[in-house]
């Protein structure tokens, strides 16, 4: 199973994509991505998956106009959740970016 | 600037879309207009969403008394735009296409049936701004009063040619605020009044002044309709002959 793990900004371990949808640490269904887009289980745009130094992140423009929500998709099988992984260290993102998952709301 | 001979020449090319349920409660209603054939109208996807169980009516602002069924024939979530086709009981001409260059600070003008309104209201603006969301989709910023039931409604030059399809309207809302619109009802009262739902009805009823339009390009073309740039109407006349 390829997984890619998400982190939030503030450091906490969000959780993994895998086969195209994004789960919660705790393998709850968060959305799923289309290309490098993620979109919300309700369809509301989050961000685009961005790398920094080697860790994953949802980012988004902070002022920008956010794309039409898209039809939420029917919820994948949950994979078993891989043993989370470590938190990283908090990063401070370049204005005009902002954590799309915004450290708390999922 | 006197827009009266251009609404009388489009009013009866604009219909209010009712979604109804089974019970004829309506859940949905927005804002459409006739465009490429004068049997199909465009209107916005999410007005028409998930009707499985349920019907679309059309109600045209000079036939009062009749309600015309519709079904979706083409939906595009994407852009946020469904075509509709119906049975015209009367000649409805489709709008003409905007054919000239779409600029920020344009004049323009869009029509609809917000709030619960049935009778066909138009509104004045400009083009605010030309956007590209981060999807890489353009989008209309219109300084003017759009409102919930605009959804749909065109997007039009001043002369009445259809630059766009109306789709949404600019609400902010704090980090502190948005949080309270995704709380169940009751879950903040105070004095026996439900904060949630006063919370909601205020945003609801805020009027920034700032709208969006999906331009007239991402229409899908449907059959029968073979060049955006083909006026519509003249297409019609010639039918005739």
């Amino acid at each position: 199973m390829n997984l890619k793990y998400i982190h939030l900004t503030n450091g906490n371990y969000l959780g993994f994509i895998s086969n195209n949808s994004l789960f919660s640490r705790d393998g709850i269904y968060l959305g799923w991505i289309d290309g490098n887009t993620v979109w919300d289980k309700n369809g509301q745009y989050r961000g685009q998956i961005s790398e920094i130094n080697d860790v994953f992140y949802i980012l988004k423009h902070k002022f920008s106009v956010n794309p039409i929500p898209r039809v939420p998709r029917a919820q994948p099988v949950a994979p078993t959740a891989p043993v989370p992984i470590s938190n990283r260290t908090p990063i401070i993102v370049p204005l005009p970016l902002m954590d799309g998952y915004d450290n708390t709301s999922t | 600037m006197d827009l009266s001979e251009i609404i009388e020449k489009i009013k009866a090319s604009l219909p209010v879309i009712l979604v109804v349920d089974e019970k004829n409660n309506i859940i949905s209603k927005g804002s459409g207009f006739i465009f490429q054939e004068s049997d199909l109208v465009v209107t916005c996807a999410h007005v028409v969403s998930g009707v499985n169980n349920a019907s679309i009516s059309l109600q045209f602002s000079d036939d009062e008394e009749n309600f015309v069924s519709a079904k979706v024939v083409v939906t595009d979530h994407e852009h946020d735009i469904a075509l509709l086709k119906f049975q015209p009981n009367r000649e409805r001409l489709p709008l003409k296409l905007w054919s000239g260059l779409t600029s920020e600070g344009m004049p323009v003008i869009f029509s609809g049936y917000p709030f619960s309104l049935m009778n066909l209201t138009t509104h004045q603006g400009i083009i605010s701004s030309i956007i590209k969301d981060p999807t890489g989709m353009t989008r209309y910023l219109i300084d003017g009063t759009v409102n919930p039931g605009n959804s749909g409604g065109p997007l039009m030059s001043t002369s009445g040619e259809v630059i766009g399809v109306v789709n949404a309207m600019r609400r902010e809302s704090g980090d502190i605020l948005s949080k309270v619109q995704g709380m169940s009802t009751g879950a903040i009262s105070l004095h026996g009044l439900d904060l949630v739902e006063l919370y909601n009805a205020l945003v609801s009823n805020l009027q920034l002044g700032v709208g969006y339009a999906v331009p007239s390009s991402y229409i899908p073309k449907c059959q029968g309709y073979e060049s955006s740039e083909e006026n519509p109407i003249k297409k019609q006349a010639g039918k005739k002959k």
